[in-house]
């Protein structure tokens, strides 16, 4: 699958917000700060490869494929505390990450991992996948977050504003995607 | 005492949002029992381990621990559906897998802060208990929409209803107006 296959298939058709309904909540990642956005995309990269590579070549073989979570939670503690040792080693003060941010990207990095893992298996596209997953997921929250900018000029219904039309307006994206997605994806891929 | 009930309608919506991706995978009622049945089991496992671990261990140590025991008891849940029914497995063990990543798990995992909430976190049992329901009533409700029937075989239903319904987009649009409606009733309660 070339580049622009994969970037079109996560930004569209395999889009973890509108596929799995992960929400983001208080700007999981700042979609602003290109900084952010790029370290969120290395981070699911790493993420897929790791998550892709345990599963297919570690676990399945030995019949272990139910312990996939306690792998990728072994992973993300020890990345978590690889960094905490970097900090400390370094005199800067470290993230506190017992906050609802810290918990939804854990989320969103695994579900960056699961789907770019279903799809692929050479490292190459693990990598370029869970990459493609995180700027998917980027997207899809920047287009939610300018609905909603939006919808706050009209006339709302006072029963519906805030989640009920935040969830109304994702599945009607969601909706778009999925013909964007059946419309176009299928021939680009073949 | 309109402050604490807004706190708690507070919580109960952030509780709500970190559980979505469960409610959009539960698009049957099948799906609904596994995905509750196994969100009950791991949500149970992170507060009890948060609850029994020493507090001198640290509030780190404590979170990795419990996390460690959800993930586990996500693996156990996972292979006892593998034994019992490996097709089922085959189509769901990405869903299931996530049941141990949500938002109320982790929360669930914290160690209460106070002494107080300590001996009030059994109501996260509780909680675990009214979130595994909600789960297979979501899934019941969309099988029921989107079929015209519910079925605990899993098999095509030849049936068709609302095909959107079995659909994140459809999961999607149900939970908004599911939380408009409840909001209505929360207002009309309030006024009274």
């Amino acid at each position: 699958m070339s580049i622009f296959g994969l970037a079109f298939y996560f930004t569209f058709g395999g889009n973890i917000l509108v596929q799995w309904g992960v929400f983001p909540s208080a700007r999981t990642v700042r979609v602003g700060s290109w900084g952010a956005s790029f370290a969120f995309m290395i981070a699911a990269a790493l993420a897929a490869v790791f998550d892709g590579f345990i599963f297919r070549y570690t676990l399945t073989p030995m019949g272990l494929e139910s312990m996939a979570p306690v792998t990728f939670a072994l992973f993300v503690f020890g990345i978590y505390a690889a960094i905490r040792a970097l900090f400390s080693t370094i005199n800067k003060p470290f993230f506190d990450p017992f906050d609802e941010r810290s918990f939804q990207l854990t989320l969103v990095l695994y579900a960056a991992a699961m789907t770019a893992g279903q799809c692929f298996s050479s490292v190459w596209l693990l990598l370029g996948g869970g990459a493609m997953a995180a700027l998917g997921y980027l997207a899809a929250t920047r287009f939610l977050d300018a609905i909603m900018e939006r919808l706050e000029l009209e006339p709302v219904p006072a029963a519906f504003r805030g989640a009920p039309i935040r969830y109304i307006s994702a599945g009607l994206m969601a909706l778009a995607f999925s013909g964007v997605d059946a419309s176009f994806f299928a021939r680009i891929s073949g | 005492m309109p402050n604490d009930d807004r706190t708690v309608t507070t919580r109960a919506w952030a509780a709500f949002v970190g559980l979505t991706p469960l409610l959009v995978f539960s698009n049957g009622l099948l799906i609904g029992l596994v995905l509750g049945m196994t969100f009950l089991v791991v949500h149970s496992t992170a507060s009890a381990v948060a609850l029994l671990v020493p507090v001198s261990f640290g509030r780190r140590r404590i979170f990795v621990f419990s996390m460690a025991g959800a993930m586990i008891a996500a693996s156990v849940c996972a292979t006892l559906i593998r034994i019992i029914d490996p097709l089922l497995f085959e189509s769901a063990f990405t869903r299931i897998f996530l049941t141990a990543y949500t938002v109320p798990v982790f929360n669930a995992a914290v160690v209460p802060a106070s002494m107080a909430d300590r001996e009030r976190a059994w109501e996260n049992m509780a909680r675990g208990l009214g979130y595994g329901l909600a789960i297979v009533l979501v899934g019941l409700v969309r099988e029921l929409m989107a079929s015209g029937g519910v079925t605990m075989v899993q098999a095509i239903n030849p049936s068709v209803l609302l095909p959107i319904m079995a659909q994140p987009a459809g999961a999607m649009v149900l939970l908004g107006l599911v939380a408009a409606g409840f909001r209505v009733a929360t207002a009309r309660s309030v006024n009274r």
